[in-house]
């Protein structure tokens, strides 16, 4: 199938396509999940990064707000740190109770009821679009730190070059976005047999009218 | 510390505290990642919590403390980090200067790897939310999309329109990014308190931990409380009304999904009325080189008794065989509901026994197979590739839903499994007829 890309008569259209975005996969291909799923290092990296990063922006804002109070920094250190332990905690009850993950849309699904879970799940979707906008922000901002106050306005669009950056690496598959930005160490480490739950969940729901009238295929506890 | 008074240093504290909510942002992403956790994913998950929690609770509260030590102020266009880091190295000179654009540049690295988790998260979430129906099911479809082309486009898009909302403020996008955040946050953590209250005692869950998760609802609910009205017109608002426009979609999109769904149950009368009908009789024995009808089908109900039916009208006397092709999709779901993957067989096979037994009624020879496999669209085009060898004068026959007035929203709302396979087995020169179902 991918044979129709690669010939001479492609556009200049189709071979940029190409080029930016990789060949097409071989939906046939069985080890296609191995390539798509993520060696847990990258996972780890990619995600624990989320929460790491946050000190980018996070302790800043709080330490503005307190004005000419500078000293209740101490408290405010003491405070954040210790509000991170509590919500990590909570949610390491959530991993062991929903350990397929979803988050905040399957617990509040699960736990409260359908309504509350799609708020949950409105809000998370929002939020990691938000992740996206708030991480590349906060990376030109401190890179812009140490170029002339002149180049400011440029910001905005070195930004948006970097968002679609992230869009295009995320197209060519989530595992090859994190090897670029990672450093790769573990390219001979054994794949992980792709066994997500949404894949194949979504492989039962697809088919339209099994489903349609189905609770069962909600996430379990 | 005069001149305030424990009153007003209180509420500049709260105040800071709660502003400073961004901080927190990230935690979640762990949780709701673990789909691409190795396994143990459970061992592995908390592992990836606890180095988070450590490294973020020390950096976090780390810099803070080193803003107060340091006596830094804000600079223009300049982040604090970056102030802090020529402050701390400023002692060293050239060498110094070096260290400090190191350690701001490894910083924009590593927020450049953090917008990675909006990437591979969201378009989870709305996988998730997609196999409860609040989202198109094509979101769903993440092996059929292969990366889910199209929700990482859109999620994009999003992005860059939130981005030049606000100008790229920082300050602004921090807050809103904190009250959706914090609005799951306490959601689930008012969610867990619930459980944990309720299962209690079959559980065992010690008094401490419900303490615990009690004390990081009520902390997340007063960030988000503080959040809101201390920044509700710097855009608080906006991404409430955001959230809130999505969860009205989420509703609209589950409407339509819950109508389609009550409209195909009425085809299920067919099934009562095929039952009362005398056989016509006279079935033999398949016959390899006969011509062979194979008809996907998903559980007897109406809908494959009904294509069955427009198979028979539509090509009267044609095919002599009837094969019947079912396929248990095996997931984590399936085990975590106690459903073994016998069951999960012998429930595909029962169902396929009854079409057997309807085809026969109508004087067919006919058979059933079942297959099993993690994506339907992958297990169905592997059985019918086996069946066409095994019978050369078949044809495949699926259903899709056909709807009166079809508009760019069905489109999107209704994926096309039939298509997909249709488009493989086509490939492979095997021929493979879409039925309507007509949804009035």
């Amino acid at each position: 199938m991918s044979g129709e890309w690669e010939g001479d008569g492609a556009s200049f259209i189709e071979r940029l396509r190409l080029k930016v975005f990789g060949p097409p996969r071989d939906v046939r291909d069985p080890g296609i999940f191995h390539k798509i799923a993520l060696i847990p290092f990258f996972a780890w990296v990619g995600l624990g990064a989320d929460g790491l990063s946050s000190s980018a922006y996070g302790p800043e804002e709080a330490f503005r707000n307190l004005g000419t109070h500078t000293y209740l920094a101490v408290f405010l250190g003491l405070a954040t740190a210790l509000t991170v332990f509590i919500i990590a905690y909570t949610y390491t009850k959530i991993i062991e109770r929903f350990p397929l993950g979803g988050g905040g849309y399957v617990v509040a699904t699960k736990t409260l009821s359908k309504g509350a879970g799609v708020v949950s799940g409105s809000a998370l979707i929002v939020d990691y679009i938000l992740t996206i906008t708030v991480s590349i922000v906060s990376s030109t901002d401190a890179i812009f730190s140490y170029l002339p106050i002149a180049w400011e306005p440029g910001k905005i669009w070195v930004t948006a070059v970097l968002i679609l950056l992230m869009v295009v690496l995320n197209i060519r598959g989530v595992k090859e976005s994190i090897t670029i930005l990672a450093p790769s160490s573990s390219s001979s480490s054994r794949p992980t047999p792709y066994s997500s739950s949404t894949a194949s969940r979504a492989g039962r729901e697809s088919r339209e009218r099994s489903s349609i009238t189905s609770e069962r295929a909600s996430i379990p506890i | 510390m005069t001149g305030i008074g424990f009153l007003g240093m209180a509420l500049i504290f709260l105040r800071a505290y709660s502003l400073g909510g961004g901080t927190y942002t990230g935690i979640e992403a762990v949780s709701n990642g673990m789909q691409i956790m190795r396994d143990p994913k459970v061992r592995n998950g908390k592992r990836t919590m606890a180095y988070l929690a450590v490294s973020l609770a020390i950096t976090a509260s780390g810099l803070l403390i080193c803003y107060l030590l340091t006596r830094i102020a804000p600079e223009e266009g300049r982040t604090l980090n970056s102030t802090l880091a020529d402050a701390l190295y400023g002692g060293f000179g050239g060498v110094g200067k070096v260290l400090a654009l190191v350690t701001i540049l490894s910083e924009g690295a590593l927020l450049l790897v953090a917008s990675q988790a909006g990437f591979i998260d969201a378009p989870r979430v709305m996988a998730n939310m997609a196999v409860d129906s609040w989202m198109p099911r094509r979101f769903a479809d993440f092996s059929g999309r292969l990366t889910m082309r199209n929700g990482i486009v859109l999620i994009g898009v999003a992005a860059i329109a939130l981005l030049v909302y606000t100008k790229g403020s920082i300050s602004a996008l921090v807050v809103m990014y904190s009250i959706n955040v914090f609005l799951t946050f306490s959601l689930s953590e008012f969610g867990m308190v619930k459980h944990f209250i309720l299962h209690r005692k079959d559980e065992r869950i010690p008094l401490r931990s419900i303490a615990i998760q009690a004390i990081g609802f009520v902390l997340c609910a007063l960030i988000l409380i503080l959040t809101v009205s201390e920044k509700f017109t710097e855009g608080g608002w906006l991404t409430l009304v955001i959230t809130g426009l999505l969860i009205l979609l989420c509703l609209a999109v589950k409407r339509h999904y819950e109508g389609v769904g009550a409209a195909l149950k009425k085809l299920d009368s067919l099934v009562a009325a095929v039952d009362l009908e005398k056989g016509k009789g006279g079935a033999g024995k398949v016959d390899r080189e006969a011509m062979t009808a194979v008809q996907l089908v998903s559980g007897y109900n109406g809908i494959g008794v009904h294509s069955f039916l427009q198979i028979c009208s539509a090509f009267p006397d044609h095919y002599r065989n009837f094969i019947f092709v079912s396929v248990g999709i095996i997931d984590q779901a399936m085990f975590k509901d106690g459903e073994s993957v016998p069951e999960l067989l012998a429930d595909v096979d029962a169902s396929l026994r009854r079409y057997v037994k309807l085809a026969r009624k109508y004087g067919y020879a006919a058979e059933g197979r079942s297959g099993i496999g993690t994506n339907v669209v992958d297990a169905a085009v592997d059985l019918c590739c086996r069946l066409h060898e095994e019978f050369p004068k078949s044809t495949i026959f699926s259903g899709n839903l056909v709807f009166s007035r079809e508009s760019f929203l069905h489109r999107i709302l209704h994926n096309e499994t039939a298509f997909a396979v249709q488009r493989r087995l086509q490939w492979e020169g095997i021929t493979n007829v879409v039925m309507p179902i007509r949804v009035r």
